[in-house]
Order: structure tokens, then sequence, then C-alpha cells
């Protein structure tokens, strides 16, 4: 007859082996902190867009956002972040937020897993200060490669060149970009 | 090896009928146990990950829904022009006729009542427009019409009772619904297997939007465009629909793949489905261990035939083997017994969670697995009584009482 506490060992250790294992098993494809899965993958600006110095006379984002027109061109500075997802997967397009306006990352206190939501601030907030840069190319299309393959990040701070696109309300600013700077660091 | 021949382990099965009995038994009911969990898993799983349909790779649906709200398309709210615009602004929206596959769509929770003065129960709704079916091809009205605009209609999913508690006749064809402080008129039902929407009741989107006071605002906007190629984030229309989201920071939404949003939900149940199987392996793991006791009794009382059988030149091993035949035929029989049982008790049985509801899944993948493990309880529990069995030398087995 087998012993009760024989059985019982049996039997947790069968559990804990299992659980271990389908635990292990469902770890596959495990995303990455913003929620996309991890790029292999790397991919290059074309020649010309990536400037070697920050462009002069970098403004705000809140400040263009509230005074430029479309067809303005403009020379932008800010991080990238907004959002959950600030980057467009496939595509060079990415928002970014006014230098002015504190991310998470900026509170040692704040563990949020994802800081360039800028969470902490209000919807209101977010929306004033944040516009969307699209790097284009010749044709104004925005360009088909994924910019964090292509080693950009959110909280990245840039400094962008561009023609302010339609604006079909106060809210919306879209910036053709035809250069970017990335500040090292 | 010379091997006794499979006559020998069958007639030995109707030695003893109570024995026969109780392993046919315990094998059935552990096959029963694995059909069980194995059919909650597949179902669950089946129903929370979208299914490949005729025109998998080369579209898929695209939800724009309200930032922060990628979780939850219940929490999300966006400006109800975002269909509009979104059907204006999105490049190779796939179309019909000069009809686009958007559809705009409100998902919300609200408690509905079999009568004014009937306890309220919470019901999933889906208000949409007609081109809900476009984007949904998976939706089949099997009875009845679709709910007309302006009228107090609605149409139930197949598994929408289930969802309710209520018998699926309460939701027939014709029977009323109390919400909203009124009656409305069940006109059609509609099936979508292996979906949430089949725990669904679905109403036209104006009339939901009424309904919950949110005249200027609806949950998402479903949208069909080129499937991408996984290996390649450029390719398909799922960057173009991110592209704009990104682009109207003024609508604050955001786009992910339908496929994408249901994954998420179904790996928030993950440790459910893994809990399932923990609890069915370890009871049937009970359930093993009871098998061994039986078989411990059931070769005990056969030391003197064993200790026979090698006194005649059968080799340990061949003995052996022929126990172990016996006990995974007896096995393989409950197995059998076991799996007619699940598919005619167990298989589209449907069961309510916080989603909606879903119905076990007893499909080929499921009744192998059960099948395997009835077979591993015949195999496993005739292996360590049959060694200890053969344990004795044999002039002491001759002797044995």
């Amino acid at each position: 007859m087998l012993h009760a506490t024989t059985a019982a060992r049996a039997l947790t250790a069968a559990g804990l082996t299992l659980a271990l294992t389908l635990a292990a098993c469902s770890q596959e494809d495990a995303p990455t902190a913003d929620g996309t899965p991890a790029q292999a993958t790397t991919a290059q600006l074309p020649a010309g867009v990536m400037l070697e110095q920050a462009p002069a006379n970098a403004m705000p984002v809140a400040q263009v956002k509230a005074s430029a027109a479309e067809g303005d061109a403009v020379t932008v500075v800010g991080r990238i972040g907004g959002r959950r997802q600030p980057m467009t997967q496939g595509r060079a397009a990415f928002i970014i937020m006014d230098n002015n306006v504190p991310s998470c990352a900026d509170n040692p206190d704040d563990n949020c897993p994802t800081p360039w939501d800028y969470c902490c601030e209000t919807p209101d907030t977010i929306a004033a200060n944040s516009a969307s840069i699209q790097i284009v190319d010749d044709q104004g299309n925005p360009i088909a490669i994924d910019l964090a393959a292509a080693g950009f990040s959110p909280l990245d701070e840039v400094v962008v060149v561009g023609t302010v696109a339609e604006r079909p309300s106060d809210a919306v600013l879209i910036i053709k970009a035809t250069n970017i700077y990335k500040r090292a660091g | 090896m010379r091997q006794l021949p499979f006559q020998y382990a069958f007639r030995n099965l109707g030695r003893s009928p109570s024995r026969l009995a109780a392993s046919l038994v315990g094998s059935a009911l552990v096959v029963l146990l694995a059909l069980a969990a194995g059919g909650f898993v597949r179902g669950m799983q089946l129903t929370l990950t979208p299914q490949a349909g005729p025109l998998a790779g080369e579209y898929e649906n695209i939800i724009l829904l309200g930032t922060g709200s990628e979780e939850a398309l219940e929490r999300s709210q966006i400006d109800a022009a975002a269909a509009t615009i979104a059907a204006a602004s999105i490049p190779g929206i796939r179309e019909i006729a000069g009809t686009p596959f958007v559809s705009p769509e409100i998902n919300v929770a609200l408690p509905v009542r079999t009568g004014p003065q009937d306890e309220p129960r919470q019901a999933v709704i889906r208000g949409v427009t007609s081109t809900a079916l476009l984007v949904h091809p998976e939706v089949e009205i099997t009875q009845g019409r679709p709910p007309r605009t302006g009228e107090n209609e609605l149409m139930a999913g197949a598994l929408a009772a289930t969802r309710l508690g209520l018998p699926d006749e309460r939701l027939a064809v014709g029977k009323t619904l109390y919400l909203d402080g009124r009656d409305w008129t069940i006109t059609g039902r509609f099936a979508a297997p292996a979906t949430v929407m089949e725990a669904e009741l679905w109403m036209p989107l104006t009339n939901l939007q009424i309904a919950t006071r949110r005249e200027g605002t609806i949950s998402s906007v479903v949208v069909t465009l080129p499937a991408r190629d996984p290996d390649d984030p450029a390719s398909g229309g799922f960057a173009d629909a991110e592209l704009f989201a990104t682009s109207r920071l003024d609508l604050e939404i955001a786009a992910i793949p339908e496929r994408d949003y249901y994954a998420s939900i179904a790996a928030f149940y993950q440790p459910i489905r893994i809990m399932v199987i923990i609890t069915a392996i370890l009871i049937g793991a009970g359930g093993l261990l009871g098998g061994l006791n039986t078989m411990y009794a059931a070769f005990a009382a056969r030391v003197r035939e064993v200790g026979a059988l090698q006194a005649m030149g059968y080799t340990r091993a061949a003995v052996a083997l022929s126990l172990v035949e016996e006990s995974t035929f007896a096995a393989a029989c409950g197995s059998i017994i076991a799996c007619l049982l699940g598919l005619t008790l167990l298989d589209g049985l449907a069961v309510r969670f916080s989603m909606g509801a879903f119905a076990l899944t007893l499909d080929a993948p499921v009744l192998l697995a059960a099948i395997a493990a009835g077979l591993a309880v015949g195999l496993i529990g005739a292996l360590p009584p049959a060694i200890r069995c053969l344990r004795l030398p044999i002039p002491e087995a001759l002797k044995a009482h």
C-alpha cells in the first residue's frame, strides 16, 4: 500500500514541476516594457537626414503649437513621448513632448514601467505640449522604416527641422521633418 | 524473449469483474477530468484568440480606441467623428461596392432584466452599424433579422443566454429584455463561434448611444486593412493606421491590431488556464495513485500465478509486459468510454466568465491529450505493482497465499 505521506510528497513535487514548466512555456514571446515585440532588425534613415550638430534656434513644442500655421518652416526641440507607444511601428513618425513638461522618469519616486507616456500629467497638458513628427521623403510621405530599429527610443531628446502640415484644429500639430538631430545620452 | 500471448492478458480482464469495473471507472474518470480541463483551456483560448478566417494573411482588423484603454474596450471613449475621419484619412481600407470596412462601435456592460421587477443581470452589449457584419465576417445571423435603428430592438448571440444565466429559449426571437426603462424585442440570433462576440447583445449604434447618454462618443472604430507581415513592421495597413492615430492627437486614439488586443486579454487569463491544468493534473495524479493501490491489490492476489508462469519458463520481463498489457487495455477501454461521454456531455457546454462566455471545445488535440493521459494511467498504474509482484524468488512466489 502506498504510504500517504509519500503520495502527498509525490503530488506536491509533480504539481510544482508542472507549474514551473507551464510558467516557463508561457514566457515565450514576452513583450518589451512598452508592449511591442522586441525588434531584432536594424534600419537606417536615408543619408543626409540625420544631422551631426543640433540646429540653432530650436523652439519648444508648446510655443510652436501655439503659433505656427500650415506651411511654416520650423525647428522644434522636444523628447519622444506622450503616450505608451509614442513611435509608429514601420514608419518614421513619432510624438514629441515639450522639454518643460517633466516625464514620469524625472520623478525619482515614480516606478512607472512606461515613464514616456507622461501619465503623471493631465490630458490637457499633454495635448498642449505635444506634436506629431513625420520624417518624410522627397514626395512628402513618411519614410517606411521603424525608428526603434534605427536607434531611437522613447525619451530621446531630438531637434527636428521641417514644415508644418495641415492643421485641422489647434490641437493638431504635424511637422513634416526633413532633418533630425538626436542628442546623445 | 518468449512472450505471453495477448489473449492471456485479455482473458484475465474478465477474471474479476469488480476489479475490471474499478479499472474502467478509474481510467474513465481521469480521462473525463482531462477532457474537461482541456476543453476549458482550449475553449477559452480559441475564444480569446481571433481565428484565421478565409482572408487570413490578406486582411486584418485594426481597432482604433482611446489612448490608455488598450486593455479594455469598455473603458474607451473617442469622438464619434473618428470613424468618418479615419475612413477618409487611412489609405488601403478594404471596401466592397464603395462601402469601406469601417465599423464604429460601442462596447459596454449594462444591467438587463427579464422584467421590470426582476433581478438585474450584467450583459455585454455592442452598438454597431451595418458595416459591423462586413468587418466581423465570423458573425452569422442564424435566426430572424438585425435590429432596426430607432426601434427598441436587439439581437442576441448564441451564448448570450449563458452570459446572462438564463435558459437559451428565454432569448428566442420575439422575446423581450428590459433595459434602460423599457422593453427591447429580440429580433434575431447570431452565431460567432470561438469569439467573445457570441456572448453579446447587439443593437444599433444610435440606439445604444441614446440609451447610454453618449451621443457624441463611441468606444472604438474597427477598420479592415491589408495584413501585416510579422517580420516586416512597415508592411500592411497597420503602420498607416498607427500613423493616423499619432498624427491626429486631437482625437486621442491609439491603433492596435484586433489579434494583439485579444492576445493581451488571453494573457491576462493565462494564470487561470495554468491553474486549471495544474488542478486537473493533481486530481489526475490522485486518480493514478488510487489506481496504483487497486493494481497492487490485484497483482498481490496473483503472486502464485506469476510464480507459475516463471516456473514455466517465461521471463520476468515477459510476465511484466503481459500485466502492463492487461492494465493498459482496460485503461484504453475506459478512455474510449470517457471520450464518448465527454463528446456527448461536455463538448459545446457554455461557461460564463468576465469577458462573456465560451464553449468547452473537445477538438483533436484535447482528445489526443486525454487519451494519452488514460493510457499513461494504465501504463504507469501497472508498472510498480508488476515490478513488486515479480521481485519474489520463484519458490516463494509458488508458496504464497
